[in-house]
């Protein structure tokens, strides 16, 4: 098998004239035709448009005109980012046929960098609706087990960063659904601050939760991917006015002197997370103890106070934007994301109501807390991936998640690989930073991925 | 959670406007207490200055 190369090594040889980005591309084409027939990563690959971005890359390189670190970088788009002339789906029926006439402002953003688009990736229905087997594409498997679940709802991204066959993609993450993928498969995947990244062109699942944002191999990888999709943008309502920082600028500094609050409470008591997620965490502080930060706990309300608002906002908003065609196409729909937001609409208006003001009281404490501590670490997912025949319908009901409470704050966390469990697949775990200082983040999960040895092992599907 | 009520559950059902089969109205009773569940907590008294924020102001470092 071909060499693995993150976005930073790959950006480097290129601008050196040692990798031709056609032969990048051509070496994740290859790995996508030896293993997408398993991973079920990609709705649509476009390799025509591919070669024709590489050689475009080669040719802005040749002539010294080379756009930045993402020039000849293989990427690829979740399937609810518009893509002008080229299906976007978002893993449903109901939009097979929907060929959007404009690229999503990420999109866009990428593209005017100078990366190579490789396709389309599997989601979960709407961003929601997943794993499903009714739907007119499988879905994406876990390139570490292809019988286990990858998380989602960015699942696609996750299988194909993980497998190699891109070396960034887009997720979206409106409870969970960049940050879950990138711990069960085993990368890494920031949730940027609310505000930070534009939502303009992707399909809405909920106005107030929904974030973009970028998952690579590499906390670094992320760094660069953000870089180019870091600004206001006057199409999304929600778009805040920050000039973002250099974010690679200070990601070598290390962790010395970084005050970090571990919530030990959501992952030991409120949902108690696997003994490899456990240890994991644990061997991560003492990472970043050893490097020269201060670690001590930090204690918010209970998870499930968080979960509570963060999933009554999130159904009753996607109920409202899904409602004219559950009137018209209930049935189209596949079953999981129809029963899941069915429920939306039996949630009362002042329901809705009281869920964004205990919103701004979690807020509030969020902020208060965090007030003595650069980072919070906390669990991402509870454990290693289950079988993907085995992920209940009411998931999101029967036990409060680890990443949707900094939906519900709108704070930057990241999923970072800590490590393997007792079935060989990822474990990870989740940081969180203030607002708008994602900068602090990948410092301090580039040290410990510096620190440690998990980037250098594939999955066997693909090694 | 107890059990809701089968006429104030038909009757949220009606609201919504849907044509369900019953075997999906069955499917959302199972699994509503859930959400009741969370309702309940977000329901619980608030103070009254505890308005929604819809305004996201960043910190200022």
């Amino acid at each position: 098998m071909a060499e693995f190369f993150t976005i930073a090594e790959a950006s480097r040889l290129i601008a050196a004239k040692k990798l031709s980005p056609v032969e990048l591309a051509t070496i994740c084409l290859e790995r996508i035709k030896a293993a997408d027939s398993i991973l079920n990563a990609f709705l649509m690959v476009t390799e025509e448009r591919a070669i024709a971005d590489a050689k475009a890359a080669e040719a802005r390189i040749a002539s010294g005109t080379a756009k930045g670190p993402l020039d000849g970088i293989p990427i690829a788009h979740k399937d609810i980012y518009n893509t002008a002339g080229i299906r976007t789906t978002a893993h449903s029926k109901l939009l097979q046929d929907n060929v959007p006439a404009a690229d999503s402002t990420v999109v866009r953003q990428w593209r005017d960098a100078g990366s190579v688009m490789m396709g389309k990736l599997a989601t979960h229905e709407f961003a929601m609706g997943g794993p499903s087997f009714d739907l007119p594409w499988p879905p994406a498997r876990n390139p570490w087990n292809p019988d286990h679940f990858p998380a989602g709802s960015s699942s696609g991204t996750g299988a194909a960063v993980a497998a190699g066959m891109i070396l960034g993609g887009t997720g979206s993450d409106t409870g969970g659904s960049i940050r879950g993928p990138s711990a069960l498969c085993g990368i890494a995947g920031i949730k940027p601050t609310y505000g930070l990244c534009s939502r303009a062109g992707v399909l809405p699942l909920s106005f107030t939760l929904d974030h973009t944002g970028p998952m690579a191999w590499t906390v670094e990888d992320c760094a660069l991917l953000l870089q180019a999709i870091a600004r206001h943008d006057p199409t999304d309502p929600a778009s805040a006015v920050h000039e973002a920082p250099d974010y690679t600028l200070g990601i070598d500094a290390g962790v010395k002197g970084l005050r970090i609050g571990v919530v030990r409470h959501f992952f030991e008591d409120d949902h108690p997370a696997s003994p490899a997620t456990r240890m994991g965490i644990d061997h991560a502080l003492e990472v970043f103890e050893h490097l020269g930060a201060e670690v001590r706990e930090v204690k918010l309300s209970p998870l499930a106070d968080y979960n509570a608002p963060g999933w009554l906002i999130l159904l009753a908003e996607a109920y409202a934007v899904h409602e004219p065609w559950f009137k018209t196409h209930f049935n189209d729909y596949g079953e999981l994301f129809r029963d899941r937001l069915a429920l939306g609409g039996l949630i009362r208006a002042s329901d809705y109501v009281q869920a964004i003001r205990r919103r701004r009281l979690l807020c509030l404490e969020l902020q208060a807390a965090m007030a003595d501590v650069d980072i919070l670490v906390t669990a991402a997912q509870p454990a290693e991936a289950p079988k993907i025949t085995e992920v209940p319908k009411w998931a999101m009901l029967d036990k409060p998640n680890f990443t949707i409470p900094f939906n519900v704050t709108g704070n930057p966390a990241m999923s970072v690989c800590t490590g393997f469990g007792a079935g060989g697949l990822p474990v990870s775990m989740q940081l969180v930073a203030r607002p708008f200082d994602e900068a602090t983040l990948f410092r301090a999960g580039h040290a410990y991925e510096m620190a440690t040895e998990w980037r250098k092992k594939r999955p066997a599907l693909v090694a | 959670m107890s059990e809701i009520d089968p006429t104030a559950f038909d009757a949220l059902i009606a609201q919504t406007g849907l044509t369900l089969t019953d075997a999906q109205t069955a499917t959302l009773r199972a699994a509503y207490p859930k959400l009741q569940t969370m309702i309940a907590r977000v329901t619980e008294p608030l103070p009254r200055e505890a308005e929604p924020a819809l305004i996201f102001q960043a910190e200022i470092r």
